[in-house]
C-alpha cells in the first residue's frame, strides 16, 4: 500500500518516484500546495475506492500520514 | 466515480503537452475553486485534436478581472470564456437565508446580482468577441420553505429560475455568449453525486470529481460547435444495432424490433436517429450483410421507424468497412472526421479505430442493449449552434447530388453535364431570412473556404448593419432540386479597398463553375462600390487544400506570404470584370441589375 501511495504523489507532485519515501510532505516537495493536495486527495480516493473525512484531508500532509490514515481504513499495509 | 481515471489522465496529459497539436485557449473566471476540472478540459481537447492552454482568473475577482482585461484572458486568441459565478458566493442572502428576507429585500438583491452580471458581460465585451459559456444559477436541491412557498412564484427556488431567465437574456443580448445549465448536469448525476461538502468547506470547490467531468463534457459539447469539429453523418451497423438479432439467420419475424421488451430497446433508438435526422444529420448505412434482407426490413417490418428515405447513401455489402467508409465519405463529399460509426462487433470497431482514426467510433454493447438510446442522446457529438431550413432537407439534397453524380459519371464529357444540368444561379445581399443559414456555412464549412472565419448569427447581422461591409450569399437550383444557399462573400471596404473577408461554397456545388461566377459579382461589387482594388486572402487550414490556388487561377496577383503561410493576393479594378457566366441556364443577380453602388 505504500507503494501505492507513493505512485500516486509521484503521478499528482510529477516528482519521480525513486525521490519519494514516506518523508514527502507538503515541506519536502515544492508542487504540493493547497490546490495540488485538492488533486492528490481526489486520486487517493480513486486510487482505493474510499472517501476520506474533512478532518483527515486536512490533516493527511504527508505521504507517513496518509500511510496512517489508510491504514486505519483497513486498507491492509503490503 | 465515472469511467475516466483521473491520476491517470493527468499522466497521459504529460505527453499531450509536448505534443504539436493546435492550442486551445481557455479562459475562466470564477467565484469558487476549480482547478482540478483543468485535467478533464485538456484531456477532452485532446480528444477533439487540441492542446488546451487553460487561463485562470483570480479567485472571486470576476468583474475585477473583467474590468482589467489583461491578454492572457482577453488576448485575440482566446478561444472560449468559462465563467463559474455561484450563488452562494455572489448572494448569501438568497443562496441561504431566502425565508429571512421580505420583498423589500429580495428584488434590490435581484437588481444588484443583474447589473453585476451585465456590467461583467459589458467589460468582456469591450476586450474580445470569443465565445462565453455562463455556467447558471443551481435550484437548491432542498429549497427552503419548499412546501408553502413551493407552489408560489416568489419562492426559493423560482427566484433563483427567475436570476436564470435574466441571465439568459443578458448572455443573449451580449452575443455569442451561452448559459450552461447546471441544473440538467445535476438532474443526470444527483445531489449526491454532484456536490462534495467536503471541499465546499475545505476549500471552495463545490463538486465531486463526476460532476466535474460532467460540466467539462457539457462545455465541450459548445466547445465542439465554435471550432465546428460538430459531426454531420451517423453511419449505422443494422444487426444488433437497428434491431436485435441478425436478419440473415433469424429472419424478418425473428429479428427483435416493436414496442415492447426486447424489441422497444431498438424502437426506441431508431427514434433517437430520427430525431439526429430532423435535425439535419445525414444518416447512412455501413453493414456486413446481404443488402436485399436489410432493404426487406426497411420495407416490410411494421416497427421499423426508419425508412429507406432516411438514408442517404448504404454500403451494404461484404467488404470491408473501412473501405465501404471512405467510399461513404466520397460519395457525400464529407471528411472522415465528418463520420460517426456505431458499431456493436468490438472487432470491427478497434478494425475503424485502427485504420480510420478519423471515424469517431461509438461502440454499443448487444448486451446492453437498453443503454443505446441514452449513448446516442448523450454523446453531443451532433450539437450545432443554429438551425436552418436547410436543415430539414439535407439528405434529400445529398440524394440528389448522388443522382447528379451519376449522371456525370454518364455523361460523354464535363461541359454537356454542366448544360443538362439547367443551372440557376441566384446572388443576394443578406436579408433576416437568410442570416441563420449563412452563419451556418461559416461553421460547417471546411473544404472550399478561403479563410475559414466562424460567424454566429449576431456577428452576420452587425457586419451587413455597420456600413463597411457586403455580405453576399447565393443561391442554386438545377433540374434536380432547389440546392438552397450554398454560398457566402463578405467584403469588407477600407479606403477604396475590398477585402475578401470570407469566401466559401458548400463542397456539394464545387465544380461547376459557381465559384467563378461567384467571385465575379463580388468584383464587380467592389468596383460598383467605387474600391480601386481586392484583396484575396487564403488560410491554410488542414482541409482547404483545395483552395489554395484559387484566387491565383482568377487572375489574382501573389503579393504576400507570411511565416504561417498565410497568402496574400490582389486584384486591380480597372478593367472591365468578366462575367463568367458558364454553364448557368440563368443568373440572377442583386449586383449587375444596379450600375452604380456608392457606399
Amino acid at each position: 500500500m505504500k507503494e501505492r501511495v507513493l505512485q500516486v504523489i509521484s503521478q499528482v507532485m510529477d516528482v519521480p518516484i525513486e525521490q519519494l519515501t514516506l518523508n514527502a510532505s507538503v515541506d519536502t516537495i515544492e508542487k504540493w500546495d493547497s490546490l495540488q493536495h485538492m488533486n492528490l486527495v481526489l486520486a487517493l480516493e480513486e486510487e482505493f475506492n474510499i472517501s476520506f473525512s474533512d478532518q483527515e484531508i486536512i490533516e493527511m500532509l504527508s505521504a507517513e500520514i496518509i500511510v496512517e490514515v489508510l491504514k486505519g481504513k483497513a486498507i491492509p499495509a503490503s | 466515480m465515472g469511467k475516466i481515471n483521473f491520476s491517470k489522465i493527468q499522466n497521459e496529459l504529460r505527453a499531450v503537452e509536448q505534443s504539436s497539436l493546435p492550442e486551445l485557449h481557455l479562459s475562466v473566471l470564477r467565484n469558487i475553486t476549480l482547478e482540478p476540472m483543468e485535467s478533464y478540459w485538456k484531456y477532452l481537447a485532446y480528444q477533439m485534436g487540441y492542446k488546451a492552454v487553460v487561463q485562470w482568473g483570480k479567485y472571486d475577482r470576476i468583474l475585477d478581472e473583467a474590468i482589467e482585461g489583461k491578454e492572457d484572458l482577453f488576448g485575440s486568441n482566446v478561444d472560449c470564456i468559462l465563467i463559474f459565478m455561484k450563488l452562494e458566493n455572489l448572494s448569501w442572502d438568497l443562496a441561504r437565508k431566502f425565508p429571512g428576507l421580505n420583498d423589500q429585500q429580495i428584488q434590490p438583491e435581484i437588481n444588484r446580482i443583474n447589473n453585476y452580471i451585465e456590467e461583467v458581460l459589458e467589460n468582456i465585451r469591450q476586450k474580445t468577441q470569443a465565445p462565453i459559456l455562463w455556467h447558471g444559477f443551481e435550484i437548491p436541491s432542498f429549497p427552503v420553505e419548499a412546501l408553502c412557498h413551493g407552489q408560489m412564484h416568489k419562492g426559493h427556488a423560482s427566484t433563483i429560475g427567475h436570476l436564470n431567465a435574466c441571465l439568459q437574456e443578458f448572455l443573449q443580448k451580449a452575443s455569442n455568449a451561452y448559459l450552461v445549465d447546471l441544473n440538467r448536469i445535476l438532474l443526470r448525476l444527483g445531489y449526491k453525486n454532484f456536490y462534495d461538502f467536503r471541499f465546499w468547506h475545505i476549500g471552495q470547490l463545490p463538486y465531486t470529481l463526476e460532476g466535474l467531468y460532467e460540466i467539462a463534457v457539457e462545455d465541450f459539447k459548445w466547445i465542439r460547435a465554435f471550432k465546428g469539429k460538430n459531426k454531420k453523418c451517423l453511419v449505422l451497423d443494422c444487426d444488433n444495432v437497428l434491431w436485435g438479432g441478425i436478419i440473415g439467420e433469424d429472419g424478418l419475424v425473428g429479428i427483435k424490433l416493436g414496442k415492447t421488451h426486447p424489441g422497444s430497446m431498438y424502437y426506441e433508438f431508431q427514434q433517437e436517429i430520427l430525431n439526429l435526422y430532423h435535425q439535419g444529420i445525414l444518416i447512412a448505412l455501413c453493414s456486413k450483410n446481404n443488402e436485399e434482407d436489410v432493404f426487406e426490413v426497411f420495407e416490410k417490418h411494421p416497427d421499423m421507424l426508419l425508412k429507406r428515405e432516411h438514408i442517404v447513401t448504404a454500403r451494404v455489402n461484404w467488404d470491408s468497412k473501412t473501405e465501404n467508409l471512405k467510399q461513404i465519405a466520397q460519395d457525400l463529399n464529407l471528411g472522415l472526421d465528418h463520420l460517426v460509426m456505431i458499431e456493436d462487433s468490438p472487432f470491427e470497431a478497434d478494425l475503424i479505430r485502427e485504420f480510420l482514426p478519423e471515424v469517431e467510433v461509438l461502440k454499443l454493447n448487444a448486451e446492453e442493449s437498453f443503454e443505446y438510446r441514452n449513448i446516442l442522446a448523450s454523446c453531443g457529438l451532433f450539437e450545432t449552434l443554429t438551425s436552418s431550413k436547410e436543415d430539414k432537407t439535407r439528405t434529400q439534397m445529398y440524394q440528389t447530388e448522388i443522382q447528379r453524380k451519376e449522371v456525370k459519371r454518364e455523361a460523354a464529357s464535363l461541359e454537356g453535364y454542366y448544360k443538362t444540368l439547367e443551372m440557376e444561379l441566384a446572388i443576394h445581399f443578406v436579408d433576416d431570412f437568410s442570416v441563420p443559414r449563412i452563419a451556418q456555412l461559416t461553421q460547417r464549412t471546411n473544404q472550399f473556404s478561403l479563410t475559414t472565419r466562424r460567424y454566429t448569427e449576431f456577428d452576420v447581422k452587425r457586419l451587413q448593419g455597420d456600413g463597411g461591409a457586403d455580405v453576399l450569399y447565393i443561391q442554386l437550383k438545377d433540374k434536380f432540386g432547389d440546392l438552397g444557399i450554398v454560398g457566402v462573400c463578405i467584403l469588407r471596404y477600407k479606403d477604396q479597398q475590398a477585402v475578401m473577408d470570407t469566401f466559401l461554397l458548400s463542397c456539394r456545388v464545387l465544380g461547376r463553375g459557381v465559384e467563378k461566377a461567384f467571385l465575379s459579382q463580388a468584383l464587380c461589387l467592389s468596383q460598383k462600390r467605387g474600391c480601386t482594388s481586392v484583396i484575396g486572402e487564403y488560410y491554410p487550414t488542414r482541409k482547404n487544400v483545395q483552395a489554395k490556388d484559387f484566387y491565383p487561377e482568377q487572375g489574382f496577383e501573389m503579393i504576400e506570404a507570411n511565416e504561417k503561410d498565410v497568402l496574400r493576393f490582389q486584384y486591380l479594378l480597372n478593367k472591365e470584370i468578366p462575367l463568367n457566366l458558364g454553364f448557368f441556364k440563368n443568373i440572377d443577380s442583386a449586383i449587375t441589375q444596379h450600375s452604380e453602388m456608392k457606399l
